[in-house]
């Protein structure tokens, strides 16, 4: 398929999400991505409405960034039959109380291949999927302490003596 | 028994119908012996569920995947990967390390085709940089990363045939590669990890000498193609191995995030060089090999002709090679604009991406490496579920795992 007609898809999509999301910011770009900015409690909600009705069937990767004030979680998935690539992203920040943790709903249910997306962005960034079936570190060994990609991560471990002195 | 009753060893063999024509040990003889199943006459039909390790340590699953198997019998009931063995944080690395730095570490990610990793890396920073490659490098870069392409796919080759005890491909297969790795030093000085690739082109022009070897090469590959096929892929005992075994259907592997060749198997004919061509790929003609059946047969068929195409495009890329510069004029101290960059190239196990979020310093700000078999191995207990414990190793070989790329 030509280029025009992976925009013009792309336009249609954006117009879609918006009628269904409308306090989302959506932009369609010449080069035939949608990208959707979402409040995280639409989070499910955006997959799911991407998955069935836009036919975004293709997982290609959900992570996160670390901005030291709060988390931007992303996704990126694409349509198999027209070509087009949205990317969803929503920002989380740690909650006080009982749950400290930044938290969002897990959309493993949606594409079966976030389910080690998400686990490696619990792993390495420590941010909750709730509902998510198997949530366990996925890169560091279990007892591991801390989430490394975090900027503000310092290595705790006591039981390997460090060469390099840390800097 | 007798001395004399005893057959003389090698005299009364006869003909194989004389020998199936005669009588079996008489019953009475059996009378009051216990059978096999006798001795666990308690236990009866009933077989007790076996949890199995299967590596880190295992020379079939490829590096250190490690994969735990609930077994009935022989079947496998539940199969959970366990990752992380060889995880290195190149990522957190990346963000303490200037751009250019980071490229070298790059190659060991996907250590088995190294110039695809530095190419979809060296693409990333471009887009943030907005330069544009020159013709000559582009096309240099096409070369340098379809002959990653096929001697990583004869290293698939090599080991998956091997898995399966064959032991002559897995020669003829790294003999092939040999070729290309002297071609890699000859152009890099490297054969492995090659750090050949610059933000904005490459480091240094081919060599003089270069496009005879690499045709030399094209042609020598294309014969040998030709005797793989006779020695192991219509092989009768290959092939019965081999088909049916672990259909991947078309909308699993899509949600699974699956890629490359193992998608293609499937009938999905995604490949970025033709949907989004990049670096002067729709310049060049070739096809997409794809196969409908989706076994790890067919999985196997499409790596295999993979080799062909690649070839296709080498000869072209190497005659077309334009004159001109292979380096863009790129400032000393890399230091993008804010912002970010989804750049995704076609690797040899798939669509493998790069998202680099920068911040207008000299270091990346994130980095994520999209790499396509960690989405092959999420897939494995989808795959190996209700098939037999020796046909692991097979359906595991047939997605071609480097656990490089998995762990980081």
């Amino acid at each position: 398929m030509s280029m025009e007609e992976v925009v013009s898809h792309a336009k249609e999509t954006a117009e879609k999400v918006t009628a269904q999301f409308p306090e989302a910011e959506v932009t369609a770009s010449d080069d035939g991505w949608v990208k959707v900015k979402v409040q995280a409690g639409r989070w499910l909600d955006l997959a799911t409405f991407l998955k069935e009705s836009s036919g975004f069937d293709y997982m290609f990767y959900i992570t996160a960034v670390d901005w030291k004030d709060h988390f931007t979680v992303v996704g990126t998935v694409r349509s198999m039959t027209t070509g087009v690539w949205a990317e969803f992203r929503t920002d989380v920040t740690e909650q006080g109380g009982d749950h400290p943790w930044p938290a969002l709903a897990s959309v493993t249910g949606v594409w079966p291949g976030a389910n080690w997306m998400e686990r490696e962005v619990y792993d390495l960034f420590g941010i909750d999927f709730t509902g998510h079936p198997d949530l366990r570190r996925i890169m560091t060994p279990e007892g591991f302490v801390g989430h490394p990609l975090r900027k503000n991560f310092t290595d705790v471990r006591t039981d390997r003596p460090r060469l390099v002195p840390h800097r | 028994m007798t001395l004399e009753n005893e057959q003389p060893v090698g005299t009364s063999l006869g003909s194989v119908e004389d020998n199936l024509s005669q009588p079996g040990p008489e019953p009475s003889v059996r009378e009051g012996k216990k059978e096999l199943r006798d001795l666990f006459a308690d236990v009866g039909e009933h077989t007790e569920e076996l949890i199995l390790n299967m590596g880190p340590q295992h020379p079939a699953t490829h590096g250190v995947l490690r994969i735990v198997l609930r077994l009935n019998g022989e079947t496998i009931e539940e199969a959970v990967p366990d990752i992380g063995y060889l995880h290195r944080g190149i990522e957190k690395l990346a963000e303490k390390w200037t751009y250019p730095m980071v490229l070298p570490v790059i190659d060991r990610m996907d250590y088995l085709s190294v110039a695809t990793n530095e190419f979809v890396y060296a693409m990333a920073v471009e887009k943030l940089l907005g330069v544009e490659v020159p013709a000559r490098g582009q096309y240099i870069r096409v070369i340098m990363s379809e002959l990653s392409r096929i001697a990583s796919h004869l290293i698939f080759f090599a080991t998956f045939t091997l898995d399966m005890g064959a032991i002559t491909p897995f020669l003829y297969g790294l003999r092939e590669r040999e070729y290309i790795m002297n071609l890699f030093e000859m152009v890099a000085g490297a054969r492995l990890t090659l750090s050949y690739f610059r933000v904005g082109g490459v480091r240094e022009d081919v060599p003089d000498g270069f496009k005879e070897k690499c045709l030399e090469y094209c042609d020598i590959q294309e014969k040998m193609l030709k005797e793989y096929d006779q020695l192991f892929t219509g092989n009768r005992i290959a092939v019965h191995r081999m088909r049916d075994l672990s259909i991947l259907p078309p909308d699993v592997g899509l949600g699974y995030g699956a890629s490359g060749p193992t998608l293609r198997a499937s009938g999905v004919a995604y490949d970025v060089r033709k949907s989004e061509p990049y670096s002067g790929y729709e310049n060049f003609d070739f096809n997409v090999a794809t196969r409908t059946e989706g076994d790890s047969y067919a999985r196997y068929l499409v790596r295999l002709d993979e080799i062909g195409e690649s070839l296709k495009i080498i000869r072209q890329a190497v005659n077309n090679l334009p004159d001109g510069p292979y380096m863009a004029k790129v400032p000393r101290v890399i230091k993008p604009p804010a912002g970010e960059a989804v750049v995704h190239i076609e690797a040899p196990r798939g669509d493998t991406g790069v998202y680099l979020v920068s911040d207008g310093s000299t270091n990346p700000y994130r980095m994520k490496w999209r790499a396509p078999t960690f989405n092959h191995v999420s897939m494995l207990p989808y795959m190996l579920k209700g098939y037999k414990i020796a046909d692991s190793v097979i359906i595991g070989g047939s997605i071609d795992v480097v656990l490089g790329e998995v762990d980081r």
